[in-house]
């Protein structure tokens, strides 16, 4: 029952008590063909219908931007309906581009109805929620709604941006052959050092100059082993760290760089995982190629900021995830009390590199320019830039990235050569 | 313009024009002229997707044809009234159902069923509220009390209903 059908049923019943309030016939005349139209309507009163829906899409995984054809098939499976409405709401992030997502038929025992659509949107990972159903008789007041599974998931994965090598150090690499130097002497290019010559060893590498100062023994150059590292990434998502204006989010450039070095590490041949921290702990066990390239766009694509009392601070960082002296990248605007166990994480030996969207300079040109304004931003950037230089001097490679330059631009600017050891390693 | 809307818009000068000629010819020009006004108001709103001028409209034109009973206005304009502007503020609500969602599903179809059904109601409504005016039945007073009873015990149905939480937007 809806509000038309409370409408009809007070001005009936308004008008039946005028009539035998004034004894005036002729008010009951007026009254009748209002009671007709609700008889009528509670005569043709709908019952629940039996539907199934079916949605099948174009894709279930694209980049952002690319259209996804939708088609929607509602069969009626009871009796006849007369008027039917089949709504299905796109999710919040995405729009319709093209076609209907709305329909009012009606169906006959058996009878069909197809709808189709073009959905875009952002990052995202959804399942396409139920459809809904309203059935009416023909005159509308009265009505029965249900909500028929159609289920369909669908992902829009970051748009990775293509970088070039990033050169990382890591104490501890993996038995395989990649670009990362193994500090073990071994087949490479990068000279490692000088040792006594064995019988099977090139004459080409023999190092004449080391060899000239010793007559009686002949010594031969090392080389350093390349292998592949693991690389465990970090993503901040902690809702404090997210900074939103409008349609735009510092939390999406930071999705954007993880995928980035995701891809990057990947192509590489490098052994990559990802923890997702913020409401919760998500976990991508690490692994190699295409396939766990896969498993890191999906992870990311569904990843959201969160706040959690637990995680507000970054102390409760698992790091049994990440093997000992492995690499380890941090997406994150950082805050000051992040610097204890960042500090702490380099003492044990893991390399660190920091990538550190900018949240002053992304917010600051949103900002109005004035002069209470211009002083706190001043205070902000010294804050900042304490921290950062902190990490710095605790070995801590740092990437401060303003997140309207290129990715690959901040990277290279910041790390051109690989850091030398850490002047002191410790947290007062 | 479909037949619907057509429907629409001689229902929506049925209504207002009938009342309007009875209480001219009852010499009450401002109530006349109120009703047209009315009537403008709600094919504006027809026009604009205003549902309340809807239910303005058929509010407007139920109470000025019961009003008109004791300002010596003929019944039969009244009912003329009632009849067309229940049948003007369907089609009207047809009408916003149908203009938020896909135009060429079996459009034609639905709007010929709605509009069989709308006047099998309309022609019953108006052929019993006739007949009615023609009738005439001395109700003594257990007959008035009986039909206060049902009337209020209607209501109080009515007013359950109304705290029932609702299930449509519509």
């Amino acid at each position: 029952m809806n509000r038309r059908f409370l409408l009809l049923g007070a001005l009936a019943y308004l008008l039946l008590l005028l009539g035998l309030g004034s004894l005036t016939g002729e008010v009951f005349a007026l009254v009748i063909p209002l009671a007709v139209y609700m008889g009528a309507a509670l005569l043709y009163a709908p019952r629940p219908a039996r539907m199934s829906a079916f949605r099948t899409l174009s894709t279930g995984r694209v980049l952002p931007g690319t259209p996804i054809q939708v088609r929607l098939r509602v069969v009626n499976e009871g009796d006849r309906l007369e008027e039917v409405l089949i709504e299905s709401s796109p999710p919040p992030s995405f729009r319709v581009t093209d076609g209907w997502t709305r329909a009012l038929v009606t169906l006959s025992p058996g009878g069909a109805v197809e709808l189709t659509y073009t959905l875009e949107g952002e990052r995202a990972s959804v399942t396409l929620g139920p459809v809904q159903v309203t059935v009416r008789e023909h005159l509308g007041l009265l009505f029965c709604k249900m909500a028929v599974p159609a289920p369909a998931h669908l992902q829009i994965l970051p748009q990775p941006v293509r970088l070039k090598r990033l050169a990382i150090r890591p104490l501890r690499t993996r038995a395989y052959a990649g670009p990362v130097p193994a500090r073990q002497p071994g087949s490479g290019v990068e000279f490692f050092g000088v040792r006594e010559y064995q019988p099977g060893d090139p004459l080409r590498w023999l190092n004449w100059k080391a060899s000239g100062r010793h007559p009686h023994a002949l010594f031969t150059n090392e080389f350093e082993q390349e292998r592949i590292a693991d690389v465990g990434l970090i993503l901040d998502a902690r809702r404090r760290s997210d900074v939103q204006f409008r349609a735009d989010s510092l939390f999406e450039h930071a999705v954007r760089a993880a995928a980035s070095l995701a891809d990057m590490f990947l192509n590489e041949g490098n052994r990559v995982g990802l923890l997702v921290y913020g409401g919760v702990l998500d976990w991508t066990f690490p692994g190699y190629g295409r396939v766990q390239r896969e498993r890191l766009m999906r992870a990311l694509a569904s990843a959201r900021t969160g706040a959690s009392l637990v995680f507000d601070r970054l102390d409760y960082l698992p790091t049994r995830f990440f093997p000992s002296r492995s690499q380890i990248v941090l997406i994150s605007p950082l805050w000051r009390d992040d610097l204890p166990t960042l500090i702490r994480l380099r003492a044990r030996g893991y390399q660190l590199l920091v990538v550190s969207p900018d949240p002053l300079a992304f917010e600051a040109e949103r900002l109005p320019t004035q002069p209470s304004v211009e002083t706190a931003l001043r205070i902000a950037r010294l804050e900042r830039r304490f921290v950062l230089r902190r990490l710095r001097r605790a070995g801590v490679r740092v990437v401060d990235w303003d997140v309207q330059r290129p990715l690959g631009e901040a990277l290279y600017a910041a790390l051109g050569r690989v850091a030398a050891r850490p002047m002191a390693v410790g947290w007062r | 313009m479909r037949p619907t809307d057509r429907v629409r818009l001689a229902a929506t000068l049925l209504a207002v024009l009938a009342p309007a000629v009875g209480y001219g010819l009852a010499r009450l020009w401002g109530a006349s002229l109120l009703l047209i006004g009315l009537g403008g108001l709600w094919l504006a709103g027809q026009w604009k997707g205003w549902l309340w001028s809807g239910t303005a409209g058929l509010a407007g034109v139920v109470l000025a044809g019961t009003a008109g009973l004791w300002l010596g206005v003929g019944a039969g304009w009244g009912l003329a009234g009632v009849v067309g502007a229940l049948a003007a503020w369907d089609l009207h609500w047809f009408a916003h159902r149908r203009g938020r969602t896909a135009v060429s599903l079996e459009e034609e179809r639905l709007e010929w069923l709605h509009l069989r059904r709308l006047a099998a109601v309309i022609g019953l409504g108006a052929a019993l509220g006739g007949g009615a005016l023609l009738v005439r039945v001395n109700l003594g007073f257990g007959g008035a009390l009986l039909l206060g009873g049902l009337a209020l015990a209607g209501l109080a149905l009515l007013l359950k209903s109304s705290r029932q939480p609702p299930t449509s937007n519509l």
